[in-house]
């Protein structure tokens, strides 16, 4: 019989911990990550069918795209039907494909479980040769995390306690059936026993020991990809109750995301370029890291050195060559990250980036990034009031505010937290690792 | 990018947390150091672009790129049209490739004897040419080279001068006749006391990280391909020697990963590694007193090493059987029996070949031999009248992609 793990399946970011009873450990289960003890959520399959995840399968994607060949063929998708008052006709669909394409890139693999599969939802994707269904896809995720598991505790893992949110769907019916695709690919990654934990309570789990009394907390979990609320009755395990959970796709990399389009595109030739739509696409496409190795082919070089030479924006435009074409992009993101990290703790950071063609320097301040997430600001303010009207509670019946998530550490968003719950309810738990915590803790005591 | 705005909210920061202040000035400073430094930088490059000296920099690089071009010209037998504004651009011409080689005899007075060898005429075991008998007559045999006739010869004499010229610009004697090296046109005439140490194929220079100098006592230097511009340019490369009375054998080009074989006229036999050698003179091999080199070649695998005596007697080996040396103090491996050394068999020459090439003796009566490995492998003997002076391989066209010939 193997160990129990604790294992945070999230949309953006995941996590191992283990637990003997006492001391909870988490994994540094991505040694090439800024965070070892996290793992992006992001799988990348090659043409043999290997599979890598997190900061590796990054890495492996720039290094296979970036000045790589390609060629396109037009292949057939399938058909589509027409139907009018008077007329029906099929219509042949085609589609280009890079048949030089040297592996898929997957991320926000655990959106998939809340579309249940039907002729809407999504069921799977074709990966070169081999169809791969959801739980073939998150059980290859699931299996790479037990094996890196496996090698740094050098023990064998069989048993895993999952984190899931409070609903996948509204839908009873969809809920389950999510549940149990997420169950299926635990199993199909090897382990053996499967249970799980809803992620708030998990997130709770060191808040909730140190109660004498039951009270109502809210749980406000806020990461790399997405923010979760659920408003809870802790204290009694017996008497658990969720009165309301909510959330909101905005996060830690819309932010890093924000940050580039407000202040870095001018360092690639935003502003100087214009009526160049060929152009301005490209330099739209440095804040979507994962568009940008596709952006490195000979065409897209010719283009930027013709205008170079036609006197458009050279210093930019040979900036941008050197993000796309010498492989800086990753350092760029890792930059821009770093120094979001670093406003909350201090009131400026600067973003710097210094290569063969290009000397990239920004002084970014706190008073600065808050401006710029002011829009996203006001989202999260909206559906966190609208979470505790569905609670049917007042701000002031909630006893305790549990931030959790590294984008919790903003200050902007604790000060949101203190004014409308008050400084001295707002408490911080483990700000990376409290859900994952949670589910070693609960893992370690079955 | 500084603008006006980013000030304006800069000092907006400053006014919210006053901590920030210190912060944002000694970001900007350091900022502003590292500006006023590369401000400088650009002025310097801005006085030696006015001057006129990154201009002439520029041409000289222009100079020594357009020599390599002509090179590897050479060494493609290709002539390649460059785009122009008009044509298609990168049309490449390709003529037929060089069906000659040339074997060059030379001596210490920088005569040079160059012989056509035709390749779709030859026959193993023919006599090229036969040099008439001063040859038996000199206190040193001379040197005997073969390489493509489009190649780019590098005379390297034993003051450290080098002088470059195309093979074709020696005239080429005629086949079959009775020559003199005496009176063997002499491209660049020694200076004073001054000797033609070796001659060189040099279409390669482009495409190698470094050349080695090897001296025949076994002295060798490596020099990065970076000198080689300066070199040409300044026409010297060193003596390369560390004794007085030692000369340059020969001077190898190749690349980081490749290895070296030096052959000893006793029968010694060293295989080293190009980049364990050392950048300053030092000794490669420990050779005895009356010992000295007598080849110095690169191998590589799918070749094996062919060494001839002055009886003729050919000893082959395969290119595993002799380990990489890792260190200077040691004599190699014997590939002479003791016995035979004591009876008085020397080596003549040595090296690298495959199956499928030819090789060209001198012999001691003046006649220039060719013959197929194939029959060599076979018989294991080259037919000798008198003795053997000179054994070297004949490289092909386009076969002829690594070696650089053989001393």
């Amino acid at each position: 019989m193997g160990l129990n793990i604790g294992l945070d399946f999230g949309t953006s970011n995941s996590g191992v911990a283990v637990s003997d009873g006492e001391r909870v450990k988490l994994l540094a289960i991505d040694q090439q990550n800024m965070l070892p003890e996290v793992v992006k959520s992001i799988l990348y399959i090659d043409r043999s069918h290997r599979c890598t995840i997190g900061q590796e399968a990054i890495e492996l994607y720039y290094r296979h795209n970036v000045n790589r060949l390609r060629r396109y063929v037009k292949k057939r998708a399938g058909e589509l039907d027409f139907r009018g008052a008077e007329m029906y006709y099929v219509r042949d669909v085609y589609v280009y494909v890079d048949e030089l394409k040297p592996g898929r890139l997957l991320q926000y693999l655990k959106t998939t479980l809340r579309e249940p599969s039907g002729p809407n939802g999504y069921a799977g994707t074709q990966v070169f040769d081999r169809y791969y269904e959801v739980t073939d896809l998150i059980g290859a995720y699931l299996q790479e995390l037990r094996k890196r598991a496996e090698t740094l505790l050098g023990e064998p893992v069989s048993g895993a306690t999952l984190g899931r949110p409070v609903k996948f769907s509204d839908d009873p019916l969809a809920d389950r059936h999510a549940e149990e695709t997420l169950r299926q690919a635990a199993l199909q990654a090897g382990f053996t026993r499967v249970d799980f934990e809803l992620e708030p309570v998990a997130a709770a789990l060191y808040y909730e020991k140190t109660l004498d009394r039951p009270q109502n907390a809210l749980i406000f979990d806020f990461g790399g990809g997405t923010l979760d609320i659920a408003i809870m009755h802790l204290g009694d395990p017996a008497g658990r109750r969720v009165y309301a959970s909510g959330g909101i796709g905005i996060a830690g990399s819309d932010f890093d995301r924000t940050i580039i389009q407000k202040r870095l595109l001018t360092h690639f030739g935003q502003g100087e370029v214009h009526h160049q739509p060929e152009l301005l696409d490209l330099i739209q496409a440095v804040p979507d890291w994962v568009a940008l190795p596709e952006m490195s082919t000979p065409l897209t070089r010719q283009n930027l050195e013709t205008a170079i030479q036609n006197g458009i924006a050279p210093a930019r435009l040979s900036a941008l060559i050197a993000l796309i074409f010498n492989d800086l992009a990753f350092s760029f993101y890792n930059q821009v990250e770093a120094a979001k990290i670093a406003l909350s703790e201090r009131g400026t950071a600067v973003i710097k980036l210094q290569n063969q063609g290009i000397d990239l320097w920004e002084l970014y301040t706190r008073a600065q990034f808050e401006a710029d997430i002011y829009e996203q600001r006001v989202e999260i303010q909206k559906v966190l009031l609208e979470t505790v009207a569905a609670s049917g509670l007042e701000p002031d019946q909630i006893t305790a505010v549990v931030r959790t998530g590294g984008s919790s550490n903003i200050p902007v968003f604790s000060a949101m937290l203190g004014e409308i719950f008050g400084p001295e309810r707002v408490i911080a738990s483990n700000t990376f690792s409290s859900v994952v915590s949670g589910l070693a803790i609960r893992a370690g005591s079955r | 990018m500084i603008t006006p705005e980013k000030i304006d909210e800069w000092i907006k920061e400053a006014a919210e947390r006053p901590e920030s202040a210190s912060m944002i000035i000694q970001h900007l400073a350091k900022r502003l150091r590292y500006l006023a430094q590369r401000n400088e930088e650009l002025h310097n490059e801005n006085i030696a672009l006015m001057s006129g000296e990154r201009v002439e920099e520029y041409e000289r690089r222009i100079t020594h790129l357009e020599y390599q071009l002509d090179l590897l010209k050479r060494r493609l037998s290709a002539e390649i049209t460059l785009p122009d504004a008009a044509g298609d651009p990168y049309q490449i011409e390709a003529s037929r490739p060089t069906k000659t080689s040339s074997i060059l005899v030379y001596d210490h007075l920088g005569h040079i004897l160059r012989l056509p060898v035709n390749l779709e005429e030859m026959e193993s075991g023919a006599v090229l040419s036969y040099i008439q008998t001063d040859i038996a007559r000199r206190q040193e045999p001379p040197g005997m080279l073969a390489l493509l006739s489009s190649d780019e010869l590098l005379l390297v004499f034993n003051s450290g001068r080098v002088a470059a010229l195309p093979v074709e610009e020696i005239a080429a004697s005629p086949a079959g006749g009775q020559l003199t090296l005496d009176q063997a046109p002499i491209p660049d005439e020694p200076r004073g006391i001054e000797r033609l140490a070796c001659l060189v194929p040099i279409a390669r220079l482009p495409l190698i990280d470094s050349i080695i100098q090897v001296s025949r006592k076994a002295y060798a230097k490596k020099i990065g391909s970076s000198m080689i511009e300066s070199i040409l340019a300044n026409q010297y490369i060193g003596s390369g020697v560390n004794l007085p009375a030692d000369q340059t054998l020969n001077v190898i080009l190749c690349g980081n990963a490749d290895q070296l074989i030096l052959v000893s006229r006793m029968g010694y036999l060293l295989r080293i590694e190009a980049r364990h050698v050392s950048h300053s003179i030092e000794a490669a091999m420990r050779l005895g007193k009356t010992d000295h080199l007598v080849s110095g070649f690169l191998i590589y695998p799918q070749q094996s090493v062919l060494v001839a005596t002055q009886t003729g007697k050919l000893i082959h080996r395969a290119e595993d059987s002799f380990e990489v040396s890792t260190t200077a103090h040691t004599k190699g491996l014997p590939v002479v029996s003791k016995s035979r050394r004591e009876q008085g068999v020397r080596v003549v020459g040595a090296a690298a070949v495959s199956e499928d090439d030819w090789g060209a003796a001198l012999h001691k009566d003046g006649t220039i031999t060719l013959h197929s490995m194939t029959d060599l492998f076979a018989s294991g003997t080259i037919p000798v009248d008198s003795e053997l002076l000179v054994f070297t391989r004949l490289p092909l066209p386009r076969a002829e992609v690594r070696t650089t010939g053989e001393g």
